[in-house]
């Protein structure tokens, strides 16, 4: 086997699993959130044909498209829902992540000694 | 209003209005008229964007406008009793004024009638530019190099290549700005402030035909804003990771036969990048924030014996608007963020450094902007803003072994050779204050001024104060010398503008901007050292709606533009440098052999700041309400290159020998070196003769660059599940100044006449061909989303050159010398492909993505530099030969990612 081909099968399972965690985490909650009427497969079609690329990242830059989900990001109690939680919960992570990497990622220049 | 105008001009002059440059915002504007065309005064127009709704009231001529509007997708509604309710969405983009035409019909309706968008032209300004949008830059497979810089965007505009926009010199010829604050370094002009793309609402990449609120650049204008929050809470979770088991090689036998220290290929060894966003109310309609965290890593196994290159940078950026009243805006805006780099070249070159023979650096900054928006009614507003800019940039040597080169071998040893440390700060104040006026057509007039201070501090020694040369690793000589200077910029920038409609269909863009820019060094007693002529700065623009319905604009153009204040130009005339010194070494130690003391270089006081002379033509057209096409014609005339001669020197001619073609070539030996070794001078240098010992003129400076081009842009916005942009261009850059870098503005190109024998063509950064094709297309049922770029430039010129020893033409070191003409070859046209296929689930309001960029699909092995020494240069003890490849696009890479985005 190459390095390559080593390198490779490390790397492989942690980045299935993160993709794993990503996909089975989230959507849980997502799916407690939306209204039980709404049939999943209808549901995806139709806010696909509405979603515009920018919208779909950034929902609320769109009047029109600030409407199409069930879910009030207007208001607070959002935090209190599932997804919120998760929002919230990964927001402490990787901001938590970058504070650890600003000191303990530092290469200090002797030059400001 | 006459008094108006009056009182405007007045302040203006006294410079009590200082005003703002390269605005953050937008306009709104229309007119309501009934079926039969009819003006309707009265009518209730409400618009309603991410931070809320606002509303005004048609005038007499059934005019509405919405003025400092931030970037972004607005609805328009319009409401009177007895008709039908009308909406209508726009896109409002930096600096566009959006109008929206609106009819009504008689009638009483509950429901709204909404119509098509808003056409995405602006047929009242003189302007071309191209704006990377969300849409873009979200689902495109963005490769911005290792650095992760956002400011490598602007190379996905057309008309940009190796960051030299339309001519201009790369990195330091364009302006960069974030969220209005200018981040590049006031040295030497290059990016110093590094974002991940994703904190983009959208980047504007323009410079053609701008106007004279816009300044500081002679290549183009990124003006980016960052994302804000809304009443809506919103959010991105982003994660990125890719490592070599996900790269291929594309190394051939062929080129590793051509140049064994090519090595192994180009790749990133591991990537991991995780950001997080989150933006929301404060206040509903009132306050709002948001901010970026983000950590990107990675690791690389660059070309070359070096075995690891690092970069890990934390990021943070933050943004608070707060809408104190309907008519008062106050924005805040921050980001910090320190990279940290490990395995940087020095002395070494990539064929030859160890880990070992490498630089680490250490570089955090920070930036700064508080602006002021307030708007008085619907014809008038005043933008003010503080901004600024602080980091440093400290390069140490892994090994602090003193540099050796062997002179036997043409091997070098020791360590990375050098340490650097440079410290940087600006701070600027802008004001700009915007009047909308009725007389003799439509006035949009806007008036400004800047203040800038910035301010340069730069460290250089070698280790130990010296570098060695070595006969079979014995070392004979030594060298060195040092620096420690510094400077301040000093700019005051005043403009007046007016875009003039004169009659329905024709707008008047007129302008004029003044920059009146200072040097100052510290280190000679706060001496005035810089002090170019007033730069002035005239913008003549017509833009014409040729079909009269917003849909179809022909536009011309002629303006001038100077560069931004830097220390580049005058950075020899400050004092700060040691000796230049010289040794032998006996047994280990060293005996000094040579001194070349200290000296200021000389500078005129009557000299031009860099600029150009600029014109184009171009028509642009809505094909669709989501396509449009637009065809450019520009033309860029560079000039007041500054740089260094030597007016005292005498020369005499001298041949040597043209291997290419077995013939005399005619250089110019330095006939009086030892009088006037110290007497270089910076001026603009065009025009300079260089003269024989009995003052006969032997040749003239001819400093020069032109640019022209045809550019065909064809657009198409996200609808009905695709979006694309395509565009060719057409471009010829050719002169006698590279736009590889700074020589505009410094160098040693024109001390010595010999460096311009062949010396004319195409430039460095020139493609003739250039063809950039982004598309994506949702596929339906399955949710994936597929997004391509691909990029087909004409190979970089070259030309074959070889090294003349400076005792042949009596200068100092050695020279390189075209022994045909610049740009005489050209490296093979390049191609690349990349890609993004993601995996699209939508919940409710939810969005999540999984995603593979393939980077060089096709993993192509293209030459992107050449061995340019003839017939051969040895690197890492291999004989290369001319016309080798020295480095090949990077190899194929998958990098893997997941989003959820709300």
């Amino acid at each position: 086997m190459n390095q390559q081909a080593r390198t490779w099968r490390r790397s492989w399972p942690a980045v299935a699993t993160l993709a794993l965690a990503v996909v089975v985490a989230p959507l849980p909650a997502m799916a407690a959130e939306a209204q039980p009427a709404a049939k999943p497969a209808k549901s995806l079609v139709a806010s696909a044909e509405k979603a515009a690329a920018v919208a779909a990242v950034n929902a609320a830059a769109a009047p029109s498209m600030a409407q199409a989900g069930t879910t009030d990001l207007g208001s607070s109690s959002f935090f209190k829902t599932k997804a919120g939680a998760i929002a919230l919960v990964l927001v402490a992570a990787g901001l938590g992540y970058t504070i650890y990497s600003t000191s303990n990622d530092r290469i200090k220049s002797p030059g400001k000694n | 209003m006459k008094r108006i105008a009056t009182l405007l001009a007045l302040l203006l002059a006294l410079g009590a209005v200082p005003a703002s440059a390269q605005t953050q915002t937008g306009t709104i504007e229309g007119r309501v008229v009934d079926e039969q065309g009819g003006v309707l005064p009265g009518v209730s127009v409400t618009l309603t964007g991410r931070q809320g709704s606002q509303s005004a009231v048609t005038d007499a001529q059934g005019v509405f406008r919405f003025l400092a509007l931030n970037p972004g997708r607005y609805e328009v509604k319009a409401e009177l009793s007895g008709f039908v309710p009308i909406s209508r969405a726009a896109d409002v983009g930096i600096g566009r004024t959006v109008n929206i035409p609106l009819s009504l019909r008689v009638g009483v309706q509950e429901t709204i009638e909404v119509t098509a968008d808003a056409s995405a032209i602006d047929v009242t300004s003189a302007a071309t530019e191209n704006s990377l949008s969300q849409d873009l830059l979200v689902n495109m497979p963005i490769n911005i190099g290792v650095f992760n810089s956002a400011t490598s965007l602007l190379n996905y505009a057309p008309g940009i290549n190796s960051s030299s926009g339309y001519g201009g010199d790369a990195s330091y010829g364009n302006a960069l700005l974030i969220d209005g604050v200018d981040t590049r370094d006031p040295e030497g002009g290059s990016a110093w402030v590094f974002f991940g793309y994703n904190i983009i609402e959208e980047m504007q990449v323009g410079g053609l035909g701008a106007p004279a609120e816009y300044g500081g650049f002679t290549g183009a204008v990124v003006n980016t804003i960052t994302k804000s929050g809304g009443n809506k809470y919103s959010g991105l979770f982003e994660y990125r990771h890719t490592n070599d088991g996900l790269a291929s090689s594309n190394i051939s036998d062929e080129n590793l036969r051509l140049n064994p220290a090519l090595g192994n290929a180009n790749v990133l060894t591991s990537l991991n990048d995780a950001n997080v966003q989150l933006g929301g109310p404060f206040i509903k309609d009132k306050l709002f924030w948001w901010f970026s965290a983000q950590r990107y890593g990675f690791e690389a196994d660059p070309v070359g014996p070096r075995l690891k290159q690092t970069e890990v940078s934390p990021r943070y950026n933050g943004k608070l608007t707060w809408q104190m009243t309907p008519n008062d805006t106050l924005v805040t805006s921050f980001q910090y963020d320190n990279y940290n780099v490990t395995g940087r070249l020095g002395l070494i070159g990539a064929s030859e450094a160890e880990d070992e023979d490498t630089i680490n650096q250490d570089s955090p900054e920070a930036i700064w902007n508080v602006q002021y928006r307030k708007v008085f009614g619907p014809t008038a507003f005043l933008e003010a803003k503080f901004t600024g800019y602080w980091g440093y940039y400290y390069l140490d040597p892994v090994d602090s072994t003193p540099y050796t080169f062997d002179l036997d071998t043409g091997a070098s040893s020791g360590g990375a050779g050098y340490l650097y440390y440079a410290d940087r700060g600006r701070n600027q104040l802008n004001v700009a204050f915007s009047k909308f006026v009725d007389a003799a057509g439509k006035h949009s007039f806007k008036f400004g001024m800047e203040i800038e201070r910035s301010k340069t501090e730069s460290r250089f020694e070698y280790m130990d104060g010296v570098y060695f040369l070595s006969y079979s690793g014995v070392p004979a000589y030594a060298y060195g010398y040092s620096y420690q200077i510094h400077g301040k910029n000093q700019r005051e920038s005043f403009y007046a503008q007016d875009a003039w409609e004169i009659g329905s269909r024709l707008t008047a863009n007129l302008g004029v901007r003044l920059d009146n820019i200072k040097g100052v060094s510290p280190n000679d007693g706060d001496a005035t050292v810089y002090t170019p002529n007033l730069a002035i700065g005239p913008r003549i623009g017509l833009a014409w709606d040729v079909t009269g319905d917003g849909k179809t604009v022909a536009r011309g153009f002629w303006g001038r533009y100077y560069e931004g204040a830097s220390y580049n130009p005058w950075q020899r005339a400050t004092s700060g440098y040691s000796d230049f010194l010289g040794y032998e070494v006996i047994n280990g130690r060293l005996n000094e052999i040579l001194r070349i003391p200290a000296f200021v270089y000389g500078i005129a006081d009557d000299m031009d700041h860099l600029g150009l002379d600029e014109w184009n033509v171009s028509l642009e057209r809505q094909l669709t309400k989501d396509a449009r096409l637009a065809v450019t014609w520009v033309q860029r005339d560079y000039n007041n290159f500054i740089n260094s001669t030597i007016p005292g020197g005498r020369w005499t001619t001298v041949n040597v020998n043209n291997p290419l073609t077995n013939s005399p070539l005619t250089l110019y030996r330095w006939a009086n070196r030892s009088s006037t070794e110290t007497d270089y001078f910076i001026s603009n240098i065009d025009g300079q003769q260089y003269l024989d010992p009995s003052g006969r003129v032997l040749a003239t400076a001819d400093a020069i660059r032109d640019y022209k081009a045809l550019m065909i842009v064809l657009t198409k916005s996200y609808s009905n599940r695709w979006q694309g942009q395509f565009s060719y261009v057409w471009s010829e850059a050719e002169g006698t100044v590279s736009n590889s870098g700074t020589a505009s503005v410094t160098g040693s190109y024109f001390e010595y006449p010999s460096n311009q024998v062949n010396g004319f063509g195409p430039m460095p950064a020139d493609r003739t061909h250039e063809i950039k094709l982004m598309g994506g297309v949702r596929i339906p049922k399955v949710e994936v989303s597929l997004n391509a770029y691909y990029r087909g430039v004409s190979g970089l010129p070259y030309a074959a050159d070889i090294a003349v020893s400076g005792s042949t033409l009596n200068r100092p070191g050695t020279s390189t010398i075209f022994i045909e003409p610049r740009g005489s070859r050209r490296m093979p046209f390049f191609h690349q492909v990349d890609l993004r296929a993601e995996k699209v689930f939508e919940f409710d309001v939810h969005r999540l993505g999984l995603f593979a960029d393939v980077q060089n699909l096709f993993n192509k092995d293209t030459m992107t530099n050449v061995q340019t020494r003839y017939p051969s240069r040895s690197i890492s003890g291999n004989s290369v030969a001319f016309g080798s490849p020295t480095a090949i696009q990077g190899a194929r890479q998958i990098t893997l990612g997941a989003r959820w985005s709300f």
